[in-house]
């Protein structure tokens, strides 16, 4: 029998990303187990990984003593279960169980995959910061036997910085996307019209939707202020997702003037009827692997309005979506002007 | 064609195809013989 160990941070990436891949190889017959932290906030984890292991470790590669702390049952775990495979993700969780696993790799055989969901450098990024999270990746290149990048920039730099051995870097599509769940004929009419009259939103009223954590990267002030400068005055804007800039965020919309068209719709478990509902999808960030809300709108033949940058530019380039420059309002402006001109 | 008529050609990011391109990743990984029904993809050896 075949073992697999997914490595995560936190478990809201098992529940975000990796379930399908726990059902798929699972009906194999193959163990597959997870190791991250936090099981408590998804404990669904645990049902669909044969063991969910628990760590305690931080979220950021610049703060790792807490994590070294995770060591010693890393190495424990691994070595008593016999995994044939570890595929990790996610920074943290990535640099330290490779760093952990190096020794045992070879006498144990494991073979060690990293699947990185957009590098942290980039050509948007800080020279010192690039600079850390570059020699992070070269450093852990040496204890990985296959590396996974998820769009054309990082398969480049992952080729021209030569983070693994030639032959060991892959360039797959993301981790793909259900289509027959996110497939716009199985949003019933009804349900799309209930999302919009849940935040008031007349049915003729162009609708744009944000999908994303609150947190800077996603640059949501850039999406509000571009809002703000619409001419068209029942246009409206709804944000789901949570995170640390949510109550800033409100202000902001306040102070702009448009708080009563603005709906903060926190977490959805489901956002398939509110993309339905909408005239187009919206991503302003800076960083991305290969934006996945994007793919589910695209699945939703809904149209998308995303930054030029990597992990978006793959999708949207050739026409299937409108590219603004990252941090450009005008651009934005312009483009979300474009989406309400062309509803169809 | 406009920009759903594009969308809608894009099939190869369905989850089916990415987790075929795992089954050929896993069994590369271990030395397996893999005969799963996917169009070729081998490491990246060249500049994209």
């Amino acid at each position: 029998m075949t073992r697999v160990l997914m490595v995560s941070t936190i478990s809201r990436f098992l529940r975000d990303f990796l379930f399908p891949y726990a059902d798929h190889y699972r009906a194999r017959g193959w163990q597959v187990d997870a190791l991250t932290s936090r099981v408590d906030e998804f404990p669904e984890c645990r049902r669909f990984f044969q063991n969910v292991w628990e760590v305690s470790w931080s979220r950021s590669p610049l703060t790792l003593r807490k994590s070294w702390q995770s060591a010693k049952r890393i190495r424990e775990i691994v070595d008593r279960e016999q995994y044939d495979i570890v595929h990790v993700h996610t920074p943290v969780a990535a640099f330290v169980t490779r760093f952990v696993l190096r020794g045992l790799r070879k006498t144990r055989n494991i073979k060690v995959i990293y699947t990185a969901h957009g590098f942290h450098f980039s050509s948007l990024g800080s020279r010192l910061r690039n600079s850390i999270f570059l020699t992070l990746e070269k450093v852990a290149g040496r204890w990985t036997d296959h590396l996974v990048v998820i769009n054309a920039d990082d398969a480049h730099a992952a080729l021209e910085h030569q983070l693994t051995p030639e032959g060991k870097v892959w360039h797959f599509p993301g981790i793909g996307v259900n289509v027959d769940y996110y497939n716009p004929r199985a949003i019933p009419d009804h349900i799309v019209e209930l999302v919009r009259q849940g935040m008031d939103v007349p049915p003729s009223a162009p609708l744009f939707s944000v999908v994303a954590e609150f947190i800077p990267r996603k640059r949501h002030y850039d999406i509000l202020k571009a809002f703000s400068m619409l001419q068209y005055s029942q246009v409206h804007l709804a944000l789901a997702g949570y995170g640390p800039l949510m109550p800033a965020l409100k202000a902001y919309a306040l102070e702009l003037g448009v708080a009563d068209r603005v709906h903060f719709l926190g977490f959805q478990n489901d956002v398939r009827a509110l993309i339905r509902a909408s005239d187009a999808l919206i991503l302003a960030s800076n960083q991305e692997g290969l934006a996945r809300c994007i793919m589910e709108s695209m699945a939703l033949e809904v149209p998308v309005i995303g930054t030029d940058i990597r992990g978006i530019r793959d999708l949207l380039e050739d026409g299937a979506g409108v590219l603004v420059p990252p941090g450009n309002t005008q651009s934005l402006l312009q483009a979300m002007n474009w989406i309400i001109d062309n509803p169809d | 064609m406009g920009i759903v008529g594009r969308q809608q050609v894009m099939t190869t990011y369905r989850q089916e195809y990415v987790l075929a391109l795992h089954d050929h990743l896993y069994a590369t990984a271990l030395g397996e013989p893999h005969s799963f029904d996917i169009p070729p993809i081998e490491p990246v050896t060249a500049m994209p």
